[in-house]
């Protein structure tokens, strides 16, 4: 598995779109920063957390929902196109191993993305005291929120063997549980309540605002552990359906 | 050292594989034949490991591959089709990467992928990246990936498809060095070929097997359903008559002002012969026919 | 060593992908059910306080919580409202659009956006929903179904309870949803009633007459709990009273020209250094970090130890601050300086003591809160840093509401607490903008520029 991990970094790291992505991302992290800034020190600049981070995180966030598909539809379809995967099927390497290998790298690279974007506390602790609780609550819950996403890519990139359907259906699916509860007006008080818990909008809420609530952690878990074992029962699936 | 017995295999309502039975001996080189769709390729991939069957025994080097399965990938070493590639790896880079693959001890990774490299030719492209490379070489990169390990057993699916006769040259000359230290089946269209490097000739059609064993074998088991070439002076239509009026013929072919005569033997010359004299034909020509694997083929897949 | 599944279907896929999805959806279930809560910011700001949890323990049937929120803002109240579920096994919560469901408002006595109906024991009460000490006063309320008696002293000039800048009426409005009824009582007039709750002394500026403090004095023999917010004006008997009770109280004026609070003028006194441990600026670990501004205050200190007294010092100003010995000089904004007798360095400015004998006695003792300044309680005022904290712990202390009683803890060293906006200039800020939006970003690029060459030179 390690191998597969490591090849998968091998071409993540080699491709120029990947750096095009990575610059892409930390200028619009660095823009948010600007404007998130700006803001709170208008606003008074006394509560870091609630004035600023809870902002920034949340732009994170929309950062890495419209990020994570683009770096996961390559996973499985690519190879499935380059027909390499059947040839992955003959070494001794079970499935799991394959599932676990190429979510692992996606999620390091998603991680190395995250890393960067350390800076922005380094800026501002020059100036003001920046207590770490709140960051280590925030960048839990974008970590754990980036391996639901990575997974749920994983395994929509493992039916098909195009990048482009696996890309688009993965973002129309982390939509759709990103906007389950946004319309209030439309979705009634019952719904609401059912469908909430369901959200990974608001799931990170409570991360954003600097605590951990382990049932945010359990969720966005259980949401990663399920779509990985789709994937390897997409995988699995080859058994009695062949190989396309 | 590959045992099949009985092997089927289906996709949802399609049967690929309708009970397949074969054995290979360890150091025979066997070629796979079998027009598009007969199941050659599933096959191929079922011994390789990468689905099991619908029913039947697979035993690869004596395991069962149900039970052990990491142990029996890796027994095989396997080139599919159309020899697929990463584009962006370097050679030598995809080389490693398969030898971790295949659990290759980090001491001995760097020596095995040198020899990998030196045993298919490419020590002079090691540092390009694969994507970069003719076709020739890359099938040779997909050779090396099969070879990598060293493997007890080799499993080629067409792997000269698409080279040139210089390189079809190189990988038989490969693969007939391996005769005798290595299991190799490899399949192919090219029967000349086959011919040439096979000891032994599997042939299945339809997802069954069609015929099987030595290219000399299977062109003597299918003249005993003989073929002759015989050139009577007789009226027109008298010698034909006579002839299928014969018992064992199964098809009397006109050409070139003679006839095709096929039917059961043994000796079908002799039977052909006296029934001419004894209907009062002079006989010209008579030559027996030897089939070759091209013919054999025809007809073992267009069935009898 | 595994005997691998036989070739499966689509149901078996199906069945494996259910099972599965049941599996952990159940694990998400005990998850949902066992909680834990880890509030990592500062101050805690995200848990419910300690106060509110406090009450909460005090919930012990079934409590109904129903509140009506303006379309549109229902995410605020949902936060709250969970937290506050979260807390109880016995709150039933339940958010409603008021608009949607008048008729229900209306029957359970809902009259505005954003209140709470609260039905404990056949008690009703309505509070607002927002923020969350309402609605905790409200619960409280609802649960104690009786009122808290507050008396204020007048006839020295007093600030009133309510009406304009200058009173406590935000402070009478907090403490009313606390389930205080706030009263005016004259100290001539006999006795303090037994069941008054907290007698509080609002900024006075004349003296008491022996007569009125030996009535206070009695009072708190019996057990009850005074206030005193005291501005700097001269208090000559006062002082004397407290003197006997082993506190001074200093006749200067406090000043910080260094730390300025915007809303106050350059003659505020800011309290940085609160005593931890205590209930009243550190209650159950729920410190006042904020600070507090007292924009005229005066020293209190404990003087010396008296027998039957316990007195200490809670809370001091700032170091950078100055106590100014003539008041006068402080109010016409001179410098302070030691020619005129000022005295640099911190000062204390809050005490708390329980007087009465002590050790297990089945009376409670008496409890007084004496603060060098009455400004900070003051509608202009209270709502500034840390203010509304001190003032409401206070009263809650002295009035002896178990609820805010913290453990009694050793008394620790004082801790600094140091408040600062951020405030950046325009190159600062502009430095920023470019290191995040366009040096990151460029160097990445450049990064994939070099590996891209790279690679095309090396084939």
């Amino acid at each position: 598995m390690i191998a597969l991990l490591r090849k998968e970094l091998a071409l993540y790291f080699s491709s120029p779109l990947f750096y095009l992505l990575a610059a892409v991302f930390f200028a619009l992290g660095g823009w948010f920063f600007y404007t998130n800034l700006s803001f709170y020190v208008l606003m008074g600049g006394m509560n870091l957390s609630l004035g600023f981070w809870q902002y920034q995180f949340f732009d994170l966030r929309q950062l890495l929902l419209v990020l994570i598909p683009l770096l996961t539809m390559r996973l499985f379809a690519e190879e499935r196109k380059l027909g390499t995967l059947e040839l992955l099927w003959t070494y001794p390497l079970r499935d799991a191993e394959i599932v676990a290998g190429k979510f692992l790298a996606c999620l390091a690279v998603v991680g190395a993305l995250l890393l960067g974007t350390g800076l922005y506390p380094l800026l501002v602790a020059p100036y003001q005291t920046v207590a770490p609780g709140p960051l280590v609550a925030g960048y839990l819950g974008l970590g754990l929120l980036a391996a639901a996403c990575v997974a749920c890519g994983l395994f929509l990139s493992a039916l098909t063997d195009s990048q482009l359907v696996a890309g688009a259906s993965t973002y129309g699916l982390l939509l759709l549980f990103w906007v389950l509860t946004w319309n209030e007006a439309a979705v009634g008080a019952g719904a609401l309540r059912v469908l909430k818990p369901f959200s990974l909008f608001d799931r990170f809420a409570t991360f954003a605002l600097g605590a951990i609530d382990t049932r945010d952690v359990s969720y966005l878990l259980v949401f990663t552990v399920a779509f990985l074992g789709f994937t390897f029962l997409a995988l699995d699936s080859r058994r009695w359906r062949g190989l396309r | 050292m590959i045992e099949v017995r009985d092997l089927t295999k289906r996709f949802g309502g399609v049967e690929a594989l309708g009970g397949i039975s074969f054995t290979i001996r360890a150091g025979e080189v066997v070629g796979f034949l079998g027009p598009n769709g007969a199941g050659k390729t599933t096959t191929l991939r079922i011994l390789a490991g990468v689905f099991p069957p619908s029913s039947g025994v697979v035993r690869i080097a004596g395991r069962d591959p149900l039970v052990e399965p990491l142990a029996c990938r890796r027994a095989v070493g396997y080139f599919p089709e159309y020899a697929p590639f990463y584009p962006e790896l370097r050679v030598a880079q995809y080389l490693d990467f398969v030898a971790r693959l295949k659990r290759i001890p980090r001491g001995e990774r760097r020596a095995e992928v040198a020899r990998v490299l030196a045993a298919c030719g490419l020590e002079d492209v090691a540092g390009r990246r694969v994507g970069t490379l003719s076709k020739g070489y890359r099938q040779r990169v997909g050779l090396a990936q099969a070879l990598c390990g060293d493997p007890p057993i080799l499993v080629l699916d067409e792997p000269t498809i698409g080279l040139d006769p210089g390189q079809v040259d190189e990988i038989r000359a490969l693969i007939g060095r391996l005769r005798g230290v290595r299991t190799v089946l490899f399949s192919s269209h090219i029967l000349g070929e086959v011919e040439r490097v096979c000891e032994r000739v599997i042939v299945i059609a339809r997802g069954r097997l069609a015929g099987e064993g030595t290219p000399a074998e299977l062109g003597e088991r299918l003249a005993a359903a003989e073929r002759v070439w015989l050139r009577v002076d007789a009226p027109p239509g008298a010698a034909e008559a006579a002839l299928r009026a014969l018992a064992g013929i199964r098809a009397v072919v006109p050409a070139d002002g003679g006839f095709h005569v096929e039917g059961a033997g043994p000796d079908l010359a002799r039977t052909v012969g006296e029934a001419m004299r004894s209907g009062g034909f002079t006989v010209l020509e008579l030559v027996r026919e030897t089939l070759d694997l091209e013919e054999v083929f025809r007809r073992l897949v267009t069935g009898r | 060593m595994r005997l691998r599944r036989a070739v499966r279907g689509w149901s078996q896929l199906v069945l494996e992908a259910g099972l599965l999805v049941v599996g952990l959806g159940l694990l998400q279930v005990v998850a949902e059910r066992t909680n834990r809560r880890y509030d990592l910011s500062p101050g805690r700001s995200l848990s419910l306080s300690p106060v509110t949890r406090r009450v909460l323990t005090e919930v012990q049937e079934p409590l109904r919580l129903t509140v009506f929120y303006r379309r549109g803002q229902r995410e605020r109240y949902a936060v709250l409202l969970s937290r506050f579920a979260d807390a109880s096994p016995y709150l039933a919560v339940e958010l409603l659009d008021f608009d949607r469901y008048p008729d229900r408002a209306r029957s359970l006595g809902v009259t505005d956006y954003g209140e709470a109906a609260i039905e404990y024991r056949g008690n009703r009460v309505v509070a607002h929903a927002f923020p969350e000490e309402e609605l905790t006063g409200g619960i409280l309320r609802a649960v104690r179904g009786r009122r808290r008696r507050l008396l204020y002293t007048t006839g020295h000039g007093e600030r009133p309870p309510a009406g304009g800048p200058g009173s406590l009426g935000r402070l009478t409005a907090a403490l009313a949803a606390e389930g205080y009824a706030p009263e005016t009582v004259s100290l001539l007039d006999g006795p303090l009633p037994d069941d008054a709750d907290v007698v509080v002394v609002a900024g006075p500026e004349h003296d008491f007459a022996p007569a009125e403090l030996a009535t206070l004095a009695a009072f708190l023999g019996r057990g009850g709990g005074v206030l005193l917010l005291l501005d700097p004006a001269p208090l000559p008997q006062l002082g004397a009273f407290l003197a006997g009770l082993g506190l001074r109280l200093g006749d200067d004026f406090l000043v910080d020209r260094e730390r300025r609070i915007l809303g106050t003028d350059g003659l505020a006194a800011v309290v940085e250094l609160f005593k931890t441990g205590n209930p009243i600026t550190d209650p159950a670990g729920h410190p006042i970090d904020t600070g507090v501004v007292l924009p005229s205050a005066r020293s209190v200190d404990v003087a010396g130890a008296v027998p039957g007294v316990d007195a200490e010092s809670i809370a001091r100003t700032a170091p950078s601050g100055w106590a100014m010995a003539d008041p006068d000089r402080a109010r016409r904004g001179e410098e302070p300086d030691r020619a005129h007798h000022d005295v640099p360095g911190s000062a204390s400015v809050v005490v708390m003591a329980e007087v009465g004998p002590g050790g297990g006695e089945p009376r409670r003792r008496g409890r007084l809160v004496v603060v060098g300044d009455a400004d900070f309680a003051s509608d202009a005022y209270l709502d500034l840093l840390g203010n509304r904290d001190l003032a409401l712990n206070a009263v809650a202390w002295a009035a002896g509401e178990e609820a805010l009683v913290g453990p009694h803890e050793e008394r620790t060293p004082e801790i600094l607490r140091p408040l600062s906006p951020l405030v950046l200039s325009e190159r600062q800020a502009r430095t920023m903008l470019v290191l995040a939006a366009a040096v990151e970003p460029g160097l990445v690029l450049a990064l994939g520029l070099v590996i891209a060459v790279v690679r095309r030179r090396r084939g």
